[in-house]
């Protein structure tokens, strides 16, 4: 399996779930399906994405740059918080959730700008720059867009949930 | 009688209208397309894949070729000093064919048997941290760094002698991308004097970077003049006390160091560092 082709399944993927979640706003089914099941869908994106980026530094060789890991900060807990959140059927974290993908959506956005317009008169360090763009699925999806789109699916779809089970507090 | 909550009403619909009726069936479906398309668009793209295979056996080629590397520098490095110092000439003439999307793996860099990464020896302590305000690596002699010519595939030695300007750059650096075209207007410009050796150091060389491989690159960007390349531990990069790309410096030819820089120092820069041979 090759970092190639691991890339280019999660940009499918960033790309389908961006799709599936501007397809809620319009469509009524899949807006009563996010409402009732986004908690979980947000749980995978987590996940995956947090495995994603696992499988690329651990075992593609990949070096995080220092936006990277600020990105890390923020999608690894908010995974792990939805995984748990989405087996027990606890909708109350939903805050902290939003609140670490909001941060980490800015940080990615930030991410994605640097790679656009590099720091004039910058340097590039050995273990990796954050203007670098080391990957390119489908010729122009970088890692921060497709952290990005986790986290504005993340957000979407945690706060479009509101399954009919839910408890009040 | 019993209320239902809007949430209710949203959950029989999802439940009634919806024709899928669990989420893990949808993520389910959804992997699995998203694997097929990926598994269709890495396979199709099959003249890419066939040039990473070259890519890949470039870099797997390169434990054999270090290992003969390693035995000709040990085993007669005089033989590689005396082979760069016959190499001798400042700038050679491109002889780059580019085709229609300017990148040719048919330029004077890089072949199918001259990896784009080898193994690097250094003679001598390494410079001092570069520090751009009051660099303390001038006048202090810089080690002699061996290793091997992209042109050639022969090891080469930056050995005292010959005034050098020492450029390095990395192929997925933004900054270095930036920065190669103008250095290569400058130099054909003929800002440089006649008697300085221009040499450009691959360093930080990555098989799943963008812009790989970095003989592709100095081809479609007619580099006029030598490359080295680094390790995958860019020991040439640290001997000469650089931490990051690109960088530059200019030796006299006695292998001291008459100034560094580094960053996109642009035109300017360039003037400056080629006043340091004046």
């Amino acid at each position: 399996m090759s970092a190639e082709l691991v890339t280019t399944f999660m940009a499918t993927l960033a790309i389908i779930g961006v799709f599936g979640v501007l397809a809620s706003f319009f469509v009524g089914d899949a807006r009563a399906f996010v409402r009732e099941h986004g908690m979980v869908l947000a749980a995978a994106v987590g996940v995956l994405a947090t495995l994603s980026s696992l499988y690329l530094s651990e075992i593609a060789d990949y070096d995080p740059c220092q936006y990277c890991w600020w990105q890390r900060i923020f999608m690894y807990p908010a995974g792990i918080m939805l995984l748990v959140a989405a087996v027990r059927r606890d909708w109350f974290i939903r805050p902290y959730v939003l609140m670490l993908a909001g941060i980490g959506a800015a940080v990615s956005l930030r991410h994605i700008w640097l790679q656009t317009f590099p720091d004039e008169g910058g340097m590039c360090g050995i273990s990796g720059p954050c203007s670098a763009k080391l990957v390119e699925a489908y010729g122009f999806i970088t890692i921060p867009q497709m952290t990005a789109a986790c986290f504005v699916l993340i957000i979407v779809l945690v706060a479009r949930c509101s399954p009919s089970s839910q408890e009040t507090p | 009688m019993t209320e239902q909550s809007p949430h209710g009403h949203a959950a029989q619909a999802a439940k009634t209208n919806s024709w899928f009726t669990s989420p893990f069936v949808l993520l389910a479906g959804v992997i699995l397309i998203a694997a097929i398309i990926a598994a269709v668009v890495v396979g199709g793209g099959s003249d890419e894949s066939a040039d990473d295979q070259t890519a890949t056996d470039d870099t797997a080629a390169v434990a054999s070729a270090a290992d003969e590397t390693d035995d000709e520098i040990a085993g007669d490095e005089s033989a590689a000093v005396e082979s760069s110092a016959n190499e001798g000439e400042a700038i050679d003439a491109p002889e780059t064919e580019t085709s229609s999307d300017g990148i040719s793996n048919r330029g004077r860099f890089g072949g199918p048997s001259i990896p784009e990464t080898a193994p690097v020896t250094v003679d001598g302590g390494a410079l001092p941290a570069f520090n751009p305000s009051d660099d303390p690596a001038v006048g202090v002699v810089a080690p002699v760094v061996t290793a091997m010519d992209l042109a050639s595939g022969e090891p080469t030695s930056l050995e005292p002698g010959a005034r050098r300007m020492i450029v390095f750059v990395a192929h997925w650096c933004p900054h270095c991308r930036d920065e190669l075209p103008q250095l290569t207007s400058w130099l054909e410009s003929g800002a440089l004097p006649d008697d300085v050796e221009v040499v450009a150091v691959s360093t930080s060389v990555r098989a799943e970077a963008e812009n790989y491989p970095p003989s592709d690159w100095f081809n479609a960007e007619a580099w006029p003049g030598e490359v080295i390349v680094d390790d995958d531990a860019s020991t040439a990069l640290l001997a000469y006390g650089f931490e990051g790309f690109p960088a530059f410096i200019a030796l006299d030819e006695n292998g001291e160091v008459l100034a560094r820089t580094g960053g996109n120092v642009g035109v300017d820069g360039f003037n400056e560092l080629a006043s340091a041979f004046s």
